[in-house]
Formats: C-alpha cells, structure tokens, sequence
C-alpha cells in the first residue's frame, strides 16, 4: 500500500508530492492528462517569489523533475470511482485499483466553456485555451477571444501580434483585466472589441468559419469571421467523482479550510480546487506543502493509534 | 535527445526503430515532452530517440505532414511508419508507440 496517493499533477499536486517524498512516505500522483497543470499556458510567471518571469512550461518541468528524482511515482490514469471513507483509501482507474493511507485531492481546475451547441468538437480543432500554446498556428489569421479577465487580455495581445485581426468578445462592458494591459490591447489597431455580447453560435463545416454573436442590450446579432477562437472565461472545478463522501461547495469546490483538511479523516485537498479566496501559483504550493505535511502526521498517528490498541 | 536535422535525418533513422519528435522551442508542450522522452529513452536503449526542430527544419516537418507541435512518429530501417501522434504524451502511450 502507497502511504499518499496524490490526485492531480498540477502545480499543488506535485508540491505535494515532493513534501510527501521528503517526509520519507512513498507517494503516487495520478494524473489523467499531463502534469503542470493550467500553469504550463502562461507564458512568463511574474509573481511566483524569487523567479519573476520564468515559462509556465519550464516551471512545470522544474517541479515534475524534481518529485521524479525525490521518488515520487507519476502515473497517467483515468480515475474511475474513489473509496475514502474507511482507513484504506481506494482509488480505481482504467489500470487497476491503488491503495493508500492517505489521499490528496489536487485536481486543480477546468476551462469554462462557452455552453453553445456543439461546441465541444471544436476543442483542439479551432477552440484553444491556451494562446501561449497555440497562437503560432494562428499566423497571419483572424481569431476571436471570448473573455474580459488578465488572461483573456494577455492572450489577445500575444494574438495580435501574430494574428491578421483578433476580436474580444466580452459580455459586459467592464474588463476585470489590469488596465495598463488593457490599454496596450486597446493601442493595437488589428484588435476590434464587441463588448456587452455574448456567442450564440459557432458556424462552420469541416472547420471554424465564424461566430454568431447577439448584443445584450438591443438584441442585435452580428456574424464574424473567424479561424480561430480562444475561450478565457476563467475555470471551473471538476470533483464529481468525489461527491458525496467529499464534501463540495455549491460551486463544487471541495471544503476545506487552510488546514486542507476535508470532512474525511486521511483524505485532504490543495489547490485551486480547495474553497479559498486567493487562488495563485503560490498558493497552490502552500496548500501542497499544507497537505503533504497534514497527511503525513495523520499517518504517524494512525500508525501510533494502532500500537496503542495493540497493547 | 539526438538533435536531427536536414543533413543527418537519412542517416540516423537507417537502422532499427527510431522515435523522432518534431516540436519548436516555442511550444510548452514540446519542452514538457523532453524529461518522458529521456525516461523513455533510458528505459528502452533499442529505440533511437530524436527530435527536429520544426520551425528550422521546415522541409523535413512538411515531408511528415507535421501539422500540431508536439507531433511523435516512429520510424523503422528508415521507413516511415502508421505510428504517429501528436501532443502531450505519457511514457506509457510513448511505450505503446512501440509496441
């Protein structure tokens, strides 16, 4: 039996992973996609302490090595169904079934999707999340961004730089985004913005031709041209499968204070997915480093608990 | 990772089974590849693993319809094979690659 198993290979995951390792605990971090997490789609980190502008990817990388060389197993498994009420935690994936002491929940977030019809077999084949990623497959054509936060900002400026025309559609007429970025998005005469509107439809055959898109306010609908569409209307969690011996918010995050203690004794969560106020890079590797030290201590005293009661 | 280019692609993949991966160095995902390739790589000593660089080895990544970074393919005595995928993978489905 591993002594954690760690569900997610994200930023608060793999902290957690090297915590667990160097506690001396052997850990398993399952991961159904690839490690990094949302992480690996900024381009330059600028608030992570002690290494301003390092790639998300490299970061990843860094933090993927450095669980690996400490011990920590890194397996890619769809998880099937969870057991996490009694003393031996079972975890059940397409390739068997892990048992652990304790258990990790990190499965950090999803991209939100727009809820248009359809929009799902477009993923990967003209909808992208990542413009870090994908803006070069883009070159010299027209895209639309859908959002009005920092990230859909900051995509649409690398976009512009690549792209013919790049369009913001955001539903109001307000941007939560940092306005000194805003206003570099704004100076940029390839970028057009449809604000207070949201798509409608996404129009296309065998690729994305265009987008349909309706005014909030007097209804109009507009049809626009596209290659291309990128979605930053932030994330959402994914803890179904947790529910309900896990205890979720109504929003789905799982309850958890700072502690990353979750109803379930042996059973803790970190990162974005944990209810919390502040969701950042660094404080995913605090609740990574919260978790790990949590579990490792409720080990201990399982272990003390049943040499009493062995007496 | 073996670098290939141009001038040594014919003459690297020649024998046996070679893994080539075509990414840029502006991709996250080409980068995050590198340490499962080294695993893989250090684990099956049989399989020759290399990779292009597809923004300077242009010829080469339109010669393999390389469309999406990172794209893997696996070539067998200097032959092309069906074994192509792109994206982020694990070492397990670089392993079922060549199986």
């Amino acid at each position: 039996m591993t002594d954690i198993i760690i569900i997610g290979a994200g930023t608060a995951g793999l902290t957690a992973a090297i915590y667990g390792a160097r506690a001396g605990l052997s850990v398993k971090v399952i991961e159904k996609a690839f490690y990094g997490g949302q992480i690996i789609s900024t381009s330059s980190i600028e608030n992570y302490p002690g290494m301003p502008g390092i790639n998300g990817a490299d970061f990843a990388i860094a933090l993927y090595n450095q669980a690996k060389a400490l011990g920590a197993q890194i397996l890619y498994e769809t998880i099937n169904s969870v057991n996490l009420s009694s003393d031996t935690k079972a975890i059940t994936t397409s390739k068997g079934v892990h048992e652990a002491k304790a258990v990790i929940i990190a499965t950090g977030a999803k991209p939100r999707m727009l809820g248009v019809s359809g929009e799902e077999k477009w993923v990967g084949r003209g909808i992208a999340f990542c413009a870090t990623c994908d803006a070069p497959l883009y070159k010299g054509k027209a895209v639309a961004v859908v959002g009005g936060g920092n990230v859909a900002i900051g995509d649409a400026l690398l976009l512009s730089d690549l792209c013919r025309k790049v369009t913001i559609i955001h539903r109001s007429e307000n941007f939560e985004a940092e306005r000194m970025q805003l206003e570099q998005v704004r100076a940029k005469e390839n970028v057009q913005f449809i604000t207070n509107s949201n798509v409608k439809e996404i129009v296309g055959a065998d690729k994305i031709e265009g987008l349909i898109i309706e005014n909030k306010i007097d209804f109009q609908i507009t049809e626009i041209p596209i290659d291309g569409l990128f979605i930053a209307i932030g994330f959402e969690p994914d803890n179904l499968l947790f529910a309900p011996e896990v205890n979720l918010d109504e929003k789905g995050y799982i309850i958890a204070g700072e502690d990353c203690k979750t109803n379930l004794p042996g059973v803790f969560v970190a990162g974005d997915t944990r209810t919390k106020a502040v969701r950042q890079i660094v404080t995913a590797a605090n609740d990574g480093s919260i978790s790990a030290l949590a579990a490792s201590e409720y080990i201990n005293n399982s272990v003390k608990y049943k040499e009493v009661a062995s007496c | 990772m073996l670098k290939l280019t141009n001038r040594n692609f014919e003459k690297e993949i020649a024998d046996g089974l070679t893994m080539v991966i075509f990414g840029t160095n502006w991709c996250g995902f080409c980068k995050m590849l590198e340490p499962i390739a080294e695993e893989f790589s250090i684990k099956h000593e049989n399989v020759k693993v290399g990779k292009v660089d597809a923004d300077s080895e242009k010829e080469l990544a339109d010669l393999y319809k390389v469309d999406a970074y990172p794209t893997i393919i696996i070539f067998k005595d200097g032959r092309v094979t069906d074994k192509k995928m792109s994206g982020m993978q694990s070492i397990e489905s670089l392993e079922n690659m060549i199986a």
